[in-house]
């Protein structure tokens, strides 16, 4: 183990050559043993990551299987044992790495003890070589080798400080945030700054967004469907049933239409999603996860849900939000585009508000926690890129209505409720237009609009007839009370010229006008509904728990049931109806009703 | 014998060199698989099967009273490493100490304690991160030191396990010319220019992860690592001990210490005979010329290249200085904050494809982005101050290294360099002088034969 010797013993140089000889064969052995390990090894490794069912896609393959066919017992039992198999391959590995890897070290130790023996025993005597080279260390050859060390340090940190240029400013991003939602405390946007986002003029039109079924409630969230529609259908009979699909994830949200494409959103504690089916057929075409895997300790009630709002779309893309609060754009082929998260909201019951598109924005309206708390906003978002436009803080607590787009001569409002404010915006700057108070205790239903006025109405407070053409605080001065024998607690209300109807969940409803401040007719009707109704000309569509659509005209004196729709389960999402078709959520599956179709 | 021995010899090396990079290949996947288990678990199954997850459970710490009793095992191998090379001057009691380093603190503690880390907490504690510095990681790092202070760098050869494990496989070594080593050891001075950075701004901990032999140590960890301390291994036996001389941030700290040191090691007991034996048989290079062999330059041409590398010293400062202030940004995505502030700033403003593990588990919290962006600020305002400092740093270390270089020193007879002596005791076995001191003591009879340096010619 020592250095050369000096002296050697002639005698032993025999000796020590052979002691040298056979170390370096054991050495030999030692490599060969090292090498025919790590062979065996490698061997192992490609044929079972081959043979991997993870790595293969086996049951990736599968699980996009069971999507499609959920009920599939003999499918569930094959990603089991794949799923088994792919832990026992992992295991077996691991175990036989640790075999193999402990072999090495010991190789390695004797070809390394054996090495050295050979080298000590076959050393021969250092020997002087003469006088040193005279010369200093700091000649020329130092001098470069230094100069070329200082050259590479200086130019690594060079590379560095051009890649800086490109790193965020997080004191100045902090400040945005400030301004943007991440603060709890948030400040109303400057008008005269928001950012405007850039106008494509490929953008769908107004009239093709009229032709669709963009958002919850149809084109500016109002109810209101354009065309005609039959008034009797039976899923079971399968009368105007134009075809029905298995829903792949449970939820409230209402169906979302553009053009051949129906959206969904549905979601469990372990996964979120929007989902796309075809108009013609009902065929699944995909399903996109929203968000983090697992939703982190939030606990919703089962009345909400893990996907209580409507996805939204732009023609493009198509936007989802659910309460973890996280919301993600998806283009038309399933691909996330952009995502953004506001993380955990303070909401009783869980977010549940719905997105609403107008003019290539998207508007998130974010009502949280207590209205002291100044948790609260409305935002708009670049639909292409997920920019902020414009965020303006709302004076309210948490609520779960859906703002609404209506026209006035002066141009569009957005129109959103709260506790205790109806609140008009400036949909292009966030600017506030005029706010109205009435309103109270937990605002759910959505406002309606007919004729340049807004009605909204919620349980324990007053139904609101507001002009839209005001400014500041319209309470004392466009906006009236109006007296109704019921008020909604959850459903949307709908108008029709100046009537209004109002709907509770536990099955009354009613007719109020509001030219003659009178109620025109009151109706029980068994079931209870949750979702909200659609007006097609005068006639409403108005969909109970049980299934059941009662279809009534909005302009007679009295209650006249038109016609009755069934599908046989349970509805809590309002229906989306699109060029003669109604798109009916049951409670695990989509139907698609259509005149078209005959009865069989 | 030389003649036949040296093809066979080539062979070996070729056969060694082979089987390491095959074994740390073979080790780099075996590592890779087995960290896996650690890192990144295997993910439970994703559909319901009435299965029921065991409780996670936390693995116990080790006995907390072992720190007092670590502290003590290194006050003692520091001890009995000096005595057995500064006193015993015995080569091969030294050798079983690298072994006993390697097995106790390598294998047997799996590379902790570690004094090369534990500059990192000092640093951590030192730039005000809330760290409370304990009293046991203190000593473990300023025992080598003092030691080093007094009695040149013994650290090295008989405790550190890092550096013994490079010197227990050193087979052949190549005698790398000063010009050559003198730069590539400024990398040392860069590293721990770096880790002193990111440790006091409390971003991580570049020694630990980037620690070679560790992996080997613990018989898992990142492949890349595993795979990088097994050529550094090969490289090792040819290339005495290539993480010490070059890379060691902690061996910047010894080196400056050791220049005081009084007791030291020195390679003849008596007067040096010019043999040069010594020179051949320091794998590391740290043997010194005698002055009359360096030459002589005129006093003014001296001063004048003196006076202008100490110009040159601030120019090189500020240039660095400058460079590490615009370097800034980059620097401080080394921090896990600023990295996931990156992510999540790009989820927000549209230049992300997808979100990711990180960011989807920091939404989750429930913290808005605005405090993420705040803490990411705050440590890149620690940078803002820390990086031109490290550019300074380093324009000193580069400027002190060539004018250390430059000042011409008095020595009678070769001498261990004591800032790079790694005081194994190499050249005593190659010292004529020593070997007839040795066979004096041995044999009284013997040195009344002989006076001491007669056969400096051997």
């Amino acid at each position: 183990m020592t250095s050369a010797p000096i002296h050697l013993d002639l005698q032993s140089d025999n000796g020590r050559r052979q002691r040298a000889r056979c170390a370096r064969r054991i050495g030999y052995v030692a490599g060969g043993f090292i090498l025919l390990v790590a062979a065996i090894m490698l061997v192992t490794i490609v044929r079972e990551e081959q043979d991997n069912p993870l790595t293969a896609g086996t049951i990736d393959n599968l699980k996009s299987s069971l999507i499609a066919d959920g009920t599939n017992e003999s499918l569930k039992d094959s990603i089991r044992q794949a799923d088994q198999r792919v832990r026992e391959v992992y295991f077996h590995r691991r175990t036989f790495l640790m075999h193999g890897a402990w072999l090495m070290l010991g190789g390695a130790l004797v070809l390394a003890v054996s090495m050295k023996l050979a080298a000590n025993w076959g050393a021969s005597a250092y020997t002087p070589t003469g006088p040193a080279p005279a010369g200093h260390r700091w000649g020329l050859a130092m001098k470069i080798g230094m100069a070329a060390m200082t050259v590479i340090l200086g130019g690594l940190l060079a590379a560095l400080a051009t890649s800086s240029s490109r790193a965020i400013r997080f004191a100045d991003a902090a400040r945005a945030a400030a301004d943007d939602g991440g603060d709890s405390k948030i400040k109303t946007s400057n008008p005269a700054t928001t950012t405007v986002a850039a106008i494509d003029p490929t953008a769908p039109s107004d009239e093709e967004f009229a032709r669709n079924w963009p958002n919850f409630r149809g084109p500016g969230a109002a109810g209101i469907a354009i065309g005609d529609y039959p008034i009797e259908w039976n899923a079971a009979s399968e009368k105007n049933l134009l075809w029905r699909v298995p829903i792949a994830q449970s939820g409230k949200g209402s169906p979302v239409i553009w053009n051949d494409r129906v959206f969904l959103t549905g979601g469990t504690s372990d996964r979120r999603e929007v989902a796309c089916y075809d108009a013609a057929t009902g065929a699944l075409k995909w399903a996109c996860p929203i968000g983090a895997k697992v939703s982190a300790g939030l606990e919703l009630n089962e009345a909400t849900g893990y996907a209580p709002a409507s996805p939204a779309t732009d023609g493009r893309r198509v936007f989802a939000m659910v309460p973890t609060g996280e919301l993600a754009a998806v283009d038309f082929n399933g691909k996330v585009v952009w995502s953004k998260n506001f993380g955990k909201l303070a909401n009783l019951y869980g977010h549940a508000t719905s997105l609403v598109v107008s003019g290539g924005n998207l508007i998130v309206q974010l009502d949280q926690g207590q209205a002291k708390e100044n948790l609260s906003a409305i935002m708009a978002l670049d639909a292409a890129t997920g920019k902020p436009i414009w965020k303006t803080a709302r004076p309210v607590g948490a609520s779960w209505s859906t703002p609404m787009i209506v026209k006035s001569p002066a141009g569009p409002q957005i129109i959103a409720l709260g506790d205790p404010w109806v609140m008009a915006y400036d949909p292009t700057t966030g600017a506030e237009l005029w706010r109205a108070t009435g309103l109270g205790g937990e605002v759910t239903p959505s406002p309606a609009f007919a004729a340049g006025t807004v009605y909204a109405a919620v349980e324990r407070a007053d139904l609101l007839a507001i002009r839209i053409d005001g400014k500041g605080d319209v309470s004392k001065t466009h906006a009236k009370k109006l007296e109704a024998d019921i008020l909604p607690d959850i459903v949307s209300l709908a108008a029709y010229n100046d009537r209004v109807l109002l709907v509770s969940t536990g099955g009354s409803v009613t007719l109020v006008d509001s030219k003659l401040a009178k109620t025109v007719w009151t109706q029980d009707i068994e079931g209870g509904f949750n979702a909200s109704p659609v007006v097609a000309g005068s006639r409403a569509y108005l969909t109970d728990l049980k299934g059941v659509t009662h279809i009534f005209d909005l302009a007679t004196p009295a209650f006249k049931e038109l016609g009755r729709g069934e599908v046989g389960q349970e509805v809590a999402a309002t229906p989306a109806m699109v060029a003669g078709r109604i798109y009916i959520r049951g409670h695990h599956e989509l139907f698609c009703i259509a005149a078209e179709r005959g009865a069989k | 014998m030389m003649g036949e021995a040296r093809p066979s010899r080539l062979r070996i090396v070729w056969a060694i060199a082979a089987a390491f990079s095959v074994f740390t290949l073979i080790a780099g996947s075996t590592g890779n698989a087995l960290a896996g288990d650690r890192v990144e678990r295997f993910p439970a199954p994703d559909f319901r099967s009435g299965h029921v997850m065991p409780t996670l459970t936390t693995t116990q710490g080790p006995w907390a009273g072992w720190q007092e009793i670590d502290v003590v095992v290194l006050a003692v191998f520091l001890v009995v490493a000096a005595w057995l090379v500064l006193k015993k001057r015995s080569r091969r009691a030294t050798f079983w100490m690298t072994v006993l380093a390697v097995a106790y603190f390598g294998f047997w503690k799996k590379g902790c304690i570690c004094p090369v880390g534990s500059l990192q907490n000092v640093a951590l504690a030192a730039g005000g991160n809330g760290y409370s510095l304990p009293w046991t990681v203190s000593l473990v790092f300023l025992l080598p030191l003092l030691f080093s202070l007094f009695v040149g760098r013994v650290f090295c050869s008989g405790v550190c396990p890092l550096g013994a494990i490079q010197d227990l496989v050193l087979y052949k070594p190549i005698h790398l010319p000063a010009w050559i080593e003198t730069p590539l050891g400024m990398i040392a001075w860069a590293y721990l220019g770096l880790a002193v950075l990111f440790a006091a701004t409390g971003s991580d901990f570049l020694v630990c992860r980037y620690d070679p032999f560790v992996g080997l140590f613990r018989m898992s960890g990142p492949s890349h690592m595993i795979i990088f301390g097994g050529v550094l291994l090969v490289l090792s036996m040819f290339i005495g001990r290539v993480y010490c001389r070059f890379l060691c941030p902690y061996s910047v700290l010894l080196r400056m210490l050791a220049i005081f040191s009084r007791t030291r090691v020195t390679i003849t007991p008596k007067a040096c005979v010019d043999c040069r034996l010594c020179e051949m048989s320091c794998p590391f290079g740290a043997i010194r010329y005698p002055s009359s062999v360096e030459g002589r330059r005129s006093p003014e041409a001296a001063r004048r290249q003196v006076a202008l590398a100490m110009a040159t010293v601030p120019v090189l400062m500020i240039a660095l200085a400058g460079l590490g202030y615009w370097a800034r940004g980059a620097m401080a995505r080394i921090d896990f904050t600023v990295r996931l502030a990156e992510k999540v700033y790009a989820e927000e403003h549209g230049g992300a494809r997808a979100a990711l593990d990180e960011t989807r588990a920091f939404w989750a919290t429930g913290q808005p982005a605005e405090q993420l962006y705040t803490a990411a600020a705050k440590t890149q305002a620690r940078f803002a101050i820390g990086a031109p400092l490290f550019g300074t740093w380093m324009g000193l270390a580069l400027g002190g290294r060539a004018l250390s270089m430059m000042i011409r020193r008095r020595r009678t007879g070769y001498t261990a360099d004591p800032a790079a002596c790694v005081s194994c005791a190499r050249c005593y076995e190659s010292c004529p002088i020593e070997i007839e001191v040795r066979q004096m003591k041995a044999d009284p009879s013997f040195a009344r034969g002989h006076a001491i340096g007669a056969n400096a010619g051997v």
